[in-house]
């Protein structure tokens, strides 16, 4: 576990650490506040802190908040800056969002907080499914495309907010894939 | 079968062809022609004597020219691909270091002069939906070779190019190149409304780019800040100053061999060493590796290397000569 | 470049892969550190030379190129651009075509035919091709993956941007337990977290600020090191369940299969900052060679045995060699050559097969004695590889019953200079001979080797007349001594610096 320290799971997201209780340095002209679960107190604070109509609040589950902060993206200028308030799994989604909308690391700012679902998403790189699960780095879920035991590994890709899940048991458990295999 | 040593010796030798431009340290090329787009602004056009093709370079790349006595950087303002030529334009600034005034008074078609090769520091980003250009004055030269790639690659360019009145250099190339996409302003007033505007109405994902006169990047660079632009998107080129960092002379005093070396501007601590036939190991010489660390009785040494730790920095008891140096005319004593 | 005669792997283990094999140990122990160095500069081995160039074309070129494309088939993830890459797959694409044009003149061809219009050939292939840079409609495939089939390298793209290095392109076949699939837009630092040490010891973060300098046209290289069973290039992170299980199997198979099976993997990546697109470029160039292979070089074979059993457990762990990693260091002590002479007391312990010659001396005298014709084989072969390392000397002899043989012998060990290797063959009787002789002249076991080939006679002491005669005889045999006529019994004891075996009366005392 040791290892976590200094691997690809950012500070946030690593169980166990406090969370940042601070409003991050406010240096755009516009904010879009997201929040998946019970966060409307961050949300409140972060508000209060900004100047008014400066701010965009999109709130739901990791699902509709994403694709709302999706469609705020797709209109924004050069000034915005996007905050997360959400549990690890929700925080990496969003977070690959954000990127992919072509935002910069200095662009987002990330709040954990307390477990919502405590769901996170482990990419099975044998199957490429992608696994829904609750569950926390070093853990074994089954893979529901392949039904492999995957490890969660400390290996978190920025692009998808995934998790990397391999065979826990490849040199020791000779496996024989399930009939169906599913594709991601 | 094992390749017989002399054999190995032919491939050591060959392997790395004297044809080959690209693994040259310096060029001597020949100046091929010369224009003056306007007051003050002296292009000149250098070509290899032999003809062969030239390293090619990153848009926003430099050339560091020497300059009869004096050493100074240039963007390159061509088409780096597969160059033939080398264009740079000159501004003539009476109280710089000489370079200028050397390369406007004294060279001429046909002379050679000594270059190294480009240097990419202010390259444009790759990942950007849209490149934003402000240029001022000669600080349009390496927006030349950006506006040569947005075009290669079509990718979506915005540039505002203010100078003084008679004294825009590349209008053509940026007309050329940029067209509606170009506005060009001779009136400050004009251009700091026109950037408020600008930085205020850029898509997500667009970079800024900003180059000239030092006034003009810092307020920029303000504006920039004012309209909320995070620093990961702003990148400017000052001229003059970051291009070389060739350090200043200083000496070391081998104490057990009771030699003393000089190591002049522009020669590592570990080049002089090795030219006085002293051999340390070594194996990045660039700073990173910790090869190698030599052990230093006295001096102050100005680190400049990855690899000593603070505290070994500050301790003043070891140096990795392949980067770090002393100040002007200080002696390093060295127990070697 | 010597290694380009043949590109199509006839054998699995082909003579010009043990040359062109690039020993990654340069200590007896193995830690991390930024080992970057300039690129280009050769390193010459004990067995050959490699690092002349950024590419490397050898016998396994057609074989490995077919399985990129048939993992390619079945794993397209294996290849990603990211829409933001697309210049500097181009750049890789022109930067890899001009390597070959300047490192393989006869065999690649890059020509300018004006602006962006280029010629391309790779004889080998059979592939001419026109092309305007930066027109994807006038490549038959997208630049990266139309080069990557022609380099046995695999390749990665870093976009550097906000301070920090993002793999965002590639084509990665061959991966060493990580996916690229995953991994494709991750930072330098992200993917290499979980190695271990290396972010506590700083070894990273100067890597990752030492890339970010780089500047074109001074490529720089590294090397990478793990043990791979099978002759597997790809042993990604997507097929762990395939190749897995051999790191259990390994460990109870016989000692003839692990050395065969067990291979040395050495990674070369050469770092290249790119004069267009200004991207980096990783080319790595995987290169395997069995344990029972590099044990026939004995400097290699000493100093992986000690890298191996040094290897502290966590970084062993994470090269996923934990498992048979100590199996491994024993077997190639265990190759240790056999002694090649006799070392007394006792019987002698002659070597079965003929001695390898230690290619790591400064010049060889090879000593063929009798008209045995083996002898004359096998000095034959040592002389031609010999030749290969360095001065050689044939002295071929009669018998060394004979004055003006031993004269002749005795002249050529005189004019050897240090450092030679000395390679006797012949009967017994000669080679004890030989050797006892050499070893009066200043010679020592190191630089040593011989090879009987005949067994019927042998040099006996006779503890009596204390006097050396050639008999054809066997140690525990009687025979009368041609000095003093008794009854001698041959004792099955010898001695190395006198080159006999010791004799007295049959039935007496010692």
């Amino acid at each position: 576990m040791s290892q976590i320290t200094y691997s690809s799971v950012p500070a946030w997201a690593r169980p166990g650490d406090l969370a940042e209780t601070t409003t991050p340095a406010p240096t755009g002209s516009a904010y879009l506040l997201v929040g998946v679960g019970s966060v409307d107190e961050v949300l409140d604070r972060w508000e209060s802190d900004l100047a008014p109509r400066a701010t965009t609040r999109i709130t739901g589950d990791v699902d509709s908040a994403g694709d709302a902060l999706a469609e705020a993206l797709s209109s924004a200028t050069v000034g915005v800056r996007v905050w997360i308030a959400a549990d690890a799994g929700a925080a990496l989604q969003l977070r690959a969002i954000a990127l992919a909308a072509g935002l910069e690391d200095d662009e987002i700012d990330v709040l954990v907080a307390p477990e919502t679902t405590g769901e996170i998403d482990v990419f099975c790189v044998h199957c490429r499914a992608v696994n829904r699960v609750r569950a926390q780095v070093d853990d074994v879920v089954a893979c529901a495309g392949c039904g492999r035991d995957l490890l969660v590994y400390h290996h978190v890709s920025r692009r998808t907010g995934q998790y990397l899940g391999f065979q826990v048991d490849a040199e020791t458990a000779p496996f024989e894939p399930a009939p169906q295999e599913v594709e991601a | 079968m094992s390749t017989p040593v002399a054999e190995t010796a032919a491939v050591v030798e060959s392997g790395t062809g004297s044809s080959r431009t690209d693994r040259a340290t310096t060029l001597e090329l020949v100046v091929t022609a010369i224009d003056v787009p306007a007051e003050g602004i002296r292009s000149i056009t250098l070509a290899d004597p032999a003809g062969r093709v030239l390293p090619g370079f990153v848009p926003g790349s430099h050339l560091v020219v020497h300059a009869g006595p004096h050493t100074n950087a240039y963007s390159l303002t061509g088409d780096g691909t597969h160059p033939t030529h080398y264009s740079i334009s000159v501004l003539r600034v009476e109280d710089g270091n000489g370079g200028s005034r050397w390369l406007h008074d004294e060279l001429a078609v046909g002379d050679t002069l000594t270059v190294g090769l480009p240097r990419s520091a202010f390259a444009p980003i790759a990942r950007a939906r849209k490149h934003l250009l402000i240029a001022g004055g000669i600080g349009i030269t390496p927006m030349v070779s950006h506006l040569r790639a947005a075009a290669r690659w079509r990718r979506d360019v915005q540039i505002l190019y203010t100078f003084r009145e008679n004294a825009g250099a590349h209008l053509q190339d940026v007309a050329e190149l940029a067209g509606g996409d170009a506005e060009l302003f001779t009136e400050q007033d004009a251009f700091v409304a026109r950037l408020g505007e600008a930085l205020r109405e850029q898509p997500i994902g667009t970079h800024l780019y900003v180059c000239g006169p030092a006034g003009m990047i810092d307020a920029v660079i303000d504006a920039a800040h004012e309209a909320g632009w995070p620093d990961s998107r702003i990148h400017f080129e000052r001229f003059g100053i970051d291009a070389l960092d060739a350090g200043d002379p200083f000496r070391v005093r081998l104490t057990a061999s009771g030699r003393t070396v000089d190591v002049p501007s522009g020669t590592s601590m570990l080049e002089a060493l090795e030219e006085h036939g002293i051999e340390i190991p070594n194996l990045c010489r660039q700073g990173v590796c910790g090869e190698c660390r030599i052990p230093l009785s006295g001096g102050s040494p100005i680190h400049r290397d990855l690899y000593l730790s603070a505290e070994e920095k500050d301790a003043g008891d070891a140096i990795m000569p392949c980067v770090s140096r002393a100040g002007e005319g200080c002696t390093l004593e060295v127990p070697l | 470049m010597t290694t380009l005669e043949n590109t199509t792997g006839t054998t699995p283990v082909a003579t010009d892969l043990i040359a062109g094999f690039p020993f990654p140990f340069p200590e007896d122990r193995y830690r991390y550190s930024t080992n970057v160095e300039p690129a280009e500069q050769p390193v010459v081995t004990p067995a050959g030379q490699w690092g002349a160039a950024v590419v490397d074309i050898d016998s396994e070129y057609r074989s490995e190129l077919d399985q990129r494309a048939a993992i390619l088939a079945a794993d397209p993830s294996r290849h990603a651009v990211l829409p933001h890459m697309v210049p500097a797959a181009w750049d890789t694409m022109l930067t890899l075509m001009r390597e070959l044009d300047a490192v393989y003149p006869e065999q690649m061809h890059l020509e300018n035919l004006g602006g962006d219009e280029w010629l391309w050939r790779n004889d080998i292939l059979g592939i001419e091709q026109r092309f305007r840079y930066a027109d994807a409609a006038t490549l038959p495939d997208e630049p990266l993956r139309y080069i990557a089939s022609q380099v046995q390298e695999d390749i990665a793209l870093l976009d550097q941007r906000n301070d920090q290095l993002f793999v965002d392109a590639g084509v990665v076949t061959f991966a060493a337990d990580w996916s690229f699939g995953f991994d494709v837009g991750m930072s330098f630092l992200e993917i290499h977290g979980p190695v271990p040490r290396i972010r506590k010891e700083g070894v990273i973060t100067r890597a990752h600020e030492f890339l970010k300098r780089l500047q074109p046209h001074q490529p720089y290289r590294r090397t990478n090191w793990t043990l791979t069973i099978d002759r597997r290039l790809d042993v990604s992170t997507e097929i762990y369940h395939e190749w897995g299980p051999d790191r259990e199997t390994i460990q109870h198979v016989d000692d003839e299969e692990f050395g065969r099976r067990v291979h040395l993997r050495v990674e070369v990546q050469h770092l290249i900052r790119l004069p267009d697109s200004g991207a980096i470029v990783f080319l790595i160039r995987t290169y395997l060679l069995p344990l029972d292979q590099l044990a026939t070089v004995e400097p290699w074979r000493r100093r992986a045995a000690e890298v191996l059993a040094e290897l502290p457990a966590d970084m062993a762990e994470y090269k996923g060699i934990i498992k048979y990693r100590d199996r491994a260091a024993q077997y190639l002590r265990d190759a240790a050559p056999v002694a090649p002479l006799p070392s007394g007391p006792g019987m002698p312990e002659w070597p079965t097969t003929p001695p390898p010659v230690d290619t790591t001396g400064a010049a060889f005298l090879v000593v063929a004695i009798g008209r045995d014709p083996e002898t004359a084989h096998v000095s034959r072969n040592w002389v031609s590889t010999a030749e290969a390392a360095g001065t050689t000397r044939l002295l071929v002899l009669d018998s060394l019953t004979e004055e003006e043989d031993r004269t002749a012998l005795a002249a050529a060990f005189d004019d050897a200079v240090i450092g030679t290797r000395i390679m006797v063959a012949g009967g017994q009787y000669d080679v004890m001979t030989a050797l006892a002789l050499a070893r009066e002249e200043g010679a020592v076991p190191a630089e040593l080797a011989a090879y009987v080939t005949d067994f019927g006679d042998l040099p006996m002491y006779c503890a009596h007349c204390r006097d050396t005669f050639r008999v054809e005889a066997v140690p525990g045999g009687v025979v009368a001594c041609p000095g003093c006529a008794r009854d001698l019994e041959i004792h099955e004891h010898h001695s190395p610096t006198m080159g006999s075996y010791l004799a007295s009366a049959a039935g007496g005392d010692e």
